[in-house]
């Protein structure tokens, strides 16, 4: 595989994420914002924690619902993007097992979560794995169940 | 003459190569896009089993009023004006857009929203939409006029004549 996944992370990290003229980052064919991950936390952990338990099922769907859709968007957007051109695509040989990994390097950059793939047969099977990741920063102790 | 020293927010990017995660000033930031922002915000919008729009809005306020509380005593940020200007260039420089606060007092206020992330990021998504969209920023509103008057009475977002923040 000619991902370098270190490499990745690293020059993706180094990406200047601050807001123009406008307030607005435009990068990777998308809007971006850097926003702290305790309003991201805040919302879902409130809204799953405050259903009836008859509703919970929907609310983590409509969460789920709404990172399958930006993950779709987003993702095509940074496979498509100028970061990704530069960085990424150079290293890319296999089709699509090394957009993947590269994804996920990209990803981990972007700090939604340490993960990385580590098992894919093209059509038919992906394992990803998630060492670190924002969303489980809603426990200070303890484990959520 | 004299010069007038304009305030400028200090921000201080950090990225741990060990944990893959960024902070900004010590506090956990990650990066999204519109389609997540706007996806959350219509999420709110429809949640009929909660008042969603509500509950964004509020976390939004809980989170930045701690954000900019932290902010203005870690710097000694003491004057209205100042604290107003960090509130605005934080806001800017997340990426959520540019705000000006035109009056402020400890019961009221007007913000105007030249530039929006969740609203522009609303209109590439589905186009124009005549009801409001952009909690997130009715929460930060609230968030900050609180901060600024140091009060721990909730701010009410509203729509005209008050602090608001309305789809355009």
């Amino acid at each position: 595989m000619a991902i370098n996944r270190k490499s990745i992370i690293e020059n993706m990290a180094k990406i200047e994420v601050m807001g123009n003229d406008e307030g607005l980052i435009p990068g990777f064919n998308v809007f971006v914002t850097q926003l702290p991950a305790a309003f991201w936390n805040g919302f879902a952990e409130r809204l799953t924690r405050l259903v009836d338990d008859d509703l919970l099922e929907s609310a983590e769907w409509l969460l789920v619902n709404a990172a399958h859709e930006c993950g779709y968007h987003t993702g095509y957007g940074i496979i498509t993007s100028d970061e990704w051109k530069a960085v990424v695509a150079p290293m890319v040989e296999n089709v699509p097992e090394d957009i993947l990994h590269g994804a996920f390097a990209v990803f981990t950059a972007w700090g939604w979560a340490k993960s990385e793939i580590v098992e894919l047969i093209p059509n038919e099977k992906m394992v990803v794995r998630a060492y670190d990741y924002y969303e489980s920063d809603v426990a200070s102790y303890g484990q959520f169940k | 003459m004299a010069l007038m020293k304009k305030t400028e927010i200090v921000l201080d990017h950090q990225f741990d190569r060990k944990t893959c995660r960024h902070t900004l000033n010590g506090e956990l930031h990650v990066l999204h896009c519109h389609h997540y922002a706007t996806l959350y915000s219509r999420l709110a919008d429809d949640c009929g089993m909660l008042d969603g729009k509500k509950l964004l809005t509020e976390v939004a306020e809980d989170v930045f009023f701690d954000l900019l509380i932290k902010y203005f005593n870690e710097h000694a940020i003491t004057s209205l004006p100042d604290k107003f200007t960090i509130a605005e260039q934080y806001y800017a420089a997340t990426g959520l857009g540019q705000m000006n606060v035109v009056c402020a007092g400890p019961e009221s206020g007007e913000v105007e929203l030249l530039h929006s992330h969740v609203d522009e990021g609303w209109i590439k998504k589905w186009d124009k939409r005549s009801a409001p969209v952009n909690f997130i920023t009715s929460g930060y509103i609230a968030g900050m006029f609180s901060a600024v008057f140091e009060r721990p009475t909730p701010f009410v977002p509203g729509r005209r004549k008050s602090k608001h923040c309305h789809g355009r």
